[in-house]
């Protein structure tokens, strides 16, 4: 996993940093857990999978996060990625491995839009900020 | 994303408390920009990209006289914390992250018939069993859950909804800001995944900054509007501090994403993605209106059932008296109401988001919780807010510190050991979160205070001081 976190007066600013667009998104879910710290009840693991159609890559990561936040807090569970079946720059169908927790950590209110910009820089490189509001 | 942060030298001191960055700063600015501010704190305002957001704030369609940051302003996501923006409802527009996802996050003050002197051997009983009756933390459900047309029915009727069941009080109505009710609300208009997010929420507290105090007064500022807000010195009373939890985090999340789609059908542009906004007169932002107002009354709700919960916890440490237990006021702070104001000698009715903003009307309690170790503030609402502020005052302290930078220098023993030196007793499940929430990541709650009071727009009546604090 690559990100840091950034300085941010109230929530939690990162950037995250991939070798390609895949890892970008996944890398992203895997911070989004980080922050929200689940405390972990077994292994057992329930496959969901999430279809997700944005108007831009951008919003397209957010928007991927955002429900997958919504999933955490509807069904107790924290997910990583099993497998993206399907990703262009406006939809994305992911395939998330899911395990139950007895509790999250840290109570992600919301993943904004706000700063977020999905790049890719002359090295092929891609990197985004998100701002989790906490 | 134009980045320019405006500097010390982009002020320009209007009035003793405030200060404004004129429309000539930015060429898509429609308004100027105002932070209502002390020399002494005007460093810290600078210090984040608080007022770089509070431009972007101008740029929104149909936005009316000036964008406006409070003394408590901190950087946060589309408006900072402590913006006040107000919009025309014909042609100006309504936008969701303008009032931020936990729609209704607001304060609740509960007066209760002891004095310190008669609690202060039973502050630990006290705060265990509130501890134990008022759910808090990460996914913590409550003792509430739906059943068929429940969540609706509370989604559309709100407080006085609850009223039928028991939890509440037509006083309790009384002394809620809206009665605990916004007519407008539809939950056809609130999606199936922020029901499910609310399922089983009301009656918690949640993480973050929310929590349960309980204080004492400790100093009559104005005994005449203390009288009639039923507070006097040393009367025990409590602060609840929680908004609509999953529910409008899920419901702000919908919109925001609804409505950048469906902005360019408007030509709308703006700077920030996260300001998404369309008319308020269209069907996307009538529909964000009916699912804010639901939102808004899940909160209410939720804050009603904390306090029941309040009354068993108290019965429970008293043998009785709970009863005894009357709610001063309830405010919102993360909200959009429809308002009417003048401008250019006109009245219009307007659309005003307060995002970490409360309002503020002539005779209106107004509630300014500060640290788990400082003091919290009563004030009363002012004409002058009616004519400056659009009816709105500041919420709280403000964060100054990141959580980050929190957890690296407060040390959560010296910590406990301050709190308890000042005869403050903690239950907090989180050691994380109790760290983030140390006294010196926020602003000094006096001088936001002294700010609003001395520019008039809300009057000191009463200080509270601390003595249980219940978060997560």
């Amino acid at each position: 996993m690559s990100y840091k976190r950034l300085e941010h007066t109230a929530d939690v600013e990162v950037l995250v940093e991939a070798d390609s667009l895949e890892s970008l998104f996944c890398d992203s879910l895997d911070a989004m857990v980080e922050i929200m710290g689940p405390e972990k009840k077994g292994d057992k693991s329930t496959n969901r999978t999430v279809s997700i159609g944005s108007i831009d890559l951008t919003a397209l990561l957010i928007d991927f996060l955002s429900e997958v936040l919504a999933l955490s807090e509807i069904n107790n569970e924290y997910y990583e990625v099993e497998k993206i079946q399907f990703m262009n720059e406006n939809r994305v169908e992911v395939v998330l491995a899911g395990r139950p927790i007895e509790t999250f950590s840290e109570d992600i209110k919301a993943v904004t839009y706000h700063e977020a910009d999905v790049v890719q820089d002359k090295d092929g490189k891609w990197s985004t900020k998100i701002i989790f509001d906490i | 994303m134009d980045q320019v942060v405006p500097q010390r030298s982009d002020l320009r001191k209007m009035e003793d408390w405030l200060w404004e960055i004129p429309k000539s700063f930015r060429k898509d600015m429609r308004v100027p920009a105002q932070v209502y501010t002390s020399e002494e704190m005007i460093d810290s305002v600078l210090g984040d990209k608080s007022m770089w957001q509070l431009v972007n704030m101008t740029t929104l369609p149909g936005i009316q006289k000036y964008a406006l940051a409070m003394p408590d302003v901190h950087q946060g996501y589309g408006f900072p914390v402590g913006g006040v923006a107000a919009f025309d409802i014909k042609d100006g527009v309504i936008s969701p992250g303008g009032i931020g996802y936990d729609i209704n996050c607001g304060v609740r003050l509960v007066g209760t018939d002891k004095s310190f002197n008669d609690v202060k051997d039973k502050l630990e009983d006290l705060a265990q069993a509130i501890s134990e009756w008022v759910p808090s933390g990460v996914g913590k459900g409550g003792r509430i859950t739906f059943k068929g047309s429940d969540m609706d029915d509370v989604l559309k009727n709100g407080v006085p909804e609850i009223v039928k069941k028991g939890y509440a009080t037509e006083d309790d109505l009384d002394h809620t800001e809206s009665g605990g009710v916004l007519s407008d609300a539809d939950p056809r208009d609130v999606s199936l995944n922020a029901k499910k997010r609310g399922k089983d929420q009301l009656g918690t507290l949640g993480a973050g900054n929310h929590f349960l105090d309980v204080c004492y007064v400790d100093k009559v500022f104005d005994d005449k509007n203390a009288e009639k807000m039923g507070l006097y010195e040393n009367q025990v009373v409590s602060l609840i501090h929680t908004g609509s939890r999953g529910l409008g985090h899920q419901i702000a999340t919908d919109y925001v994403r609804l409505h950048m789609k469906a902005m360019s059908k408007y030509g709308i542009e703006l700077p920030d993605r996260e300001l998404a906004c369309v008319p308020l007169s269209s069907e996307e932002g009538q529909q964000y209106w009916r699912a804010m107002c639901a939102g808004a009354n899940f909160a209410w709700c939720n804050r009603q059932f904390i306090m029941w919960e309040l009354r068993q916890a108290w019965d429970q440490v008293f043998g009785g008296g709970s009863d005894r237990l009357n709610l001063v006021y309830d405010i919102a702070h993360n909200i959009a109401k429809i308002e009417e104001y003048e401008v250019d000698g006109k009245k219009k009715k307007l659309i005003v988001h307060r995002k970490g903003a409360t309002r503020s009307f002539p005779g209106q309690t107004v509630l300014i919780p500060g640290t788990m170790a400082t003091s919290s503030y009563v004030l009363v609402g002012q004409e002058t807010a009616m004519e400056k502020t659009f009816g709105s005052t500041c919420h709280g302290a403000g964060r100054s510190m990141s959580r980050r930078k929190a957890r690296m220098t407060v040390q959560p023993q010296e910590l406990l050991k301050r709190m308890r030196e000042l005869g403050i007793v903690v239950v907090s499940g989180s050691t994380r979160g109790f760290i983030e929430e140390a006294p010196e990541s926020y602003k000094d709650i006096h001088n936001v205070v002294d700010v609003v009071d001395s520019a008039g727009i809300a009057k000191k009546v009463v200080r509270l001081r601390p003595v249980v604090v219940v978060k997560c």
